[in-house]
């Protein structure tokens, strides 16, 4: 009997867990209130606030993304100094899996909210439905932005990044179509809309929304809707120009002027070392002669080559994440473009030349610039070749938004030139492939079927 | 008997054992950039002539 008790004995005790390798704790770590859901946004939305380098971006990620492109001239690095930024995309593309990994953990957050949240007819319910919605559209858009080739005139065929809308650890989605993700984003944003947000604190309100349906649908080639939403938003932030453009573009932190959204929007001493640590070290490569150029004969004139260029030709601009009129002022012309609307493309860019230029007379079809052969974008986002006013355009784009992480996609967007840079003697070149960043590795491993960018197959 | 029940219960009972993830030491993690190659006699002069524009430009500031 005492032989059969201990027999008995481990087997009730190794059978009574069968659960003990769940690792799912259901029930018990999933937020149930409106209060606590929001509580689990804002760990998020605070991180933007001292800035993040996940959902809008900041300082770092701002002068990395100017490090990989070209209005810096990486020939003229000085060392050792230049050794603590990136030479070129090469240097960091593997760290950008992780990039992809936090985008996600931002969207499963956001699919926590939405599939579990109770409370949705409160005010406060409503403001945190709709905030999970901005942000998962935001990050879908950074995926896209990414991880993603660029639309060249024809989404089908492209490859998405796989699109998630359930909470589920265990699932293993596959690559979505780029178009499907479009799609996602953009009902994700006209949601949040929806859902008319009122409390600041919850920052992605209906106007941020519309900007970045402005950015996905122009990064899309969806040009009539990517003109709908920059016009509607100018209506209400009009560009500014003289002292005011001056103020917005000389505040460090607050968000000022017509800035619709802005990381690091709060001074914390640890991340501000790290800042003024990037800004410090990217005075060791002075601005490329392509950029200068581009005020040739407005130097004095143009508000924002003095607030770009400073001594000795080093960077001058503090390096900026934000939503901003001018940034919709130029998808509206660009948009209005590629819609065949010469007259009103040529009509915007005289606006902005004009709010910025003091004194300048306006552009007509026949007193454009001609196009510049040396610049490294040589054809558009449909792969035709650059007008005058095209071209008159993406100039204006990249003085306005230098600094601010722009001329990276736009290079993207436009052609993926390959460039190359040299260091101690060797030549390392972006290749077209690498504006599109890696899948983690080890998800393609463990993911049957799901497909890695070209380009990456060399893995360790 | 019993001991051989004792085992054969050890040996049955964790039946769910595979519900871990699979575990991630082993997998690669970093993808391989292309080797930097050596600077033509072109690449060279290319440089010079950036130097060179960049030296008259800050001279004349």
């Amino acid at each position: 009997m005492k032989k059969f008790i201990l027999a008995i004995l481990p087997l009730v005790s190794l059978m009574s867990c069968t659960d003990y390798l769940d690792i799912k704790p259901y029930g018990k770590t999933i937020p149930k209130t409106a209060d606590e859901f929001s509580s689990l946004l804002h760990y998020h939305l605070n991180e933007i606030d001292w800035g993040e380098e996940t959902i809008v971006g900041n300082v770092i990620t701002s002068g990395e993304l100017e490090c990989y492109a070209d209005n810096l001239e990486s020939l003229l690095t000085q060392y050792p100094t230049g050794n603590f930024i990136p030479l070129y995309i090469g240097d960091d593309l593997s760290e950008k899996q992780y990039l992809y990994g936090d985008l996600y953990a931002v969207i499963r957050d956001c699919n926590l909210v939405m599939g579990y949240l109770e409370e949705r007819d409160s005010r406060l319910g409503q403001d945190v439905l709709g905030t999970a919605y901005a942000l998962r559209g935001v990050c879908y858009y950074n995926l896209l932005r990414n991880f993603c080739e660029p639309w060249d005139g024809n989404a089908s065929g492209k490859l998405g990044i796989p699109v998630v809308t359930e909470f589920d650890m265990e699932a293993k989605p596959l690559r979505s179509t780029f178009q499907e993700v479009v799609d996602r984003a953009d009902e994700d944003f006209r949601t949040a809309i929806s859902y008319d947000i009122q409390d600041p604190v919850f920052r992605f309100n209906s106007d941020v929304s519309k900007g970045y349906l402005a950015r996905l649908h122009f990064w899309a080639g969806n040009y009539r809707q990517a003109a709908s939403y920059a016009s509607e938003l100018l209506q209400k932030y009009p560009l500014l120009s003289g002292e005011a453009y001056r103020n917005m573009m000389e505040s460090e932190v607050a968000a000022t002027g017509n800035m619709i959204l802005k990381s690091y929007t709060i001074v914390e001493s640890s991340k501000k070392m790290s800042y003024d640590g990037m800004r410090s070290y990217m005075q060791a490569r002075p601005v490329s002669a392509g950029f200068v150029k581009l005020f040739s004969g407005e130097e004095d004139a143009d508000i924002r080559y003095s607030l770009s260029v400073g001594k000795d030709r080093v960077n001058n601009k503090y390096l900026f994440s934000c939503l901003r009129s001018a940034e919709l002022q130029l998808i509206l012309m660009e948009s209005y473009y590629h819609l065949g609307q010469e007259a009103d493309a040529l009509a915007a860019l005289n606006e902005l030349r004009r709010n910025r230029i003091t004194g300048v007379a306006d552009y007509t079809m026949d007193t454009l610039p001609p196009v510049n052969e040396d610049d490294n974008i040589k054809a558009d986002a449909k792969g035709n070749a650059l007008t005058p006013l095209l071209y008159a355009i993406l100039c204006e784009r990249r003085k306005e938004l230098y600094m601010e992480g722009d001329r990276w996609y736009e290079l993207k967007r436009n052609g993926r030139p390959e460039m190359w840079t040299a260091k101690q003697g060797r030549k390392y070149t972006t290749y077209s492939y690498m504006y599109t960043f890696p899948l983690p590795v080890k998800d393609i491993e463990l993911v049957d079927g799901l497909i890695q960018n070209p380009g990456y197959e060399n893995v360790e | 008997m019993a001991v051989a029940a004792v085992f054969f219960f050890l040996a049955v009972s964790c039946d769910t054992a595979d519900e871990l993830p699979p575990l991630n030491e082993g997998y690669a993690t970093t993808v391989i950039m292309p080797d930097p190659v050596d600077l033509t006699p072109e690449d060279r002069e290319y440089m010079e002539a950036v130097q060179n524009e960049y030296e008259q430009a800050i001279a004349n500031d």
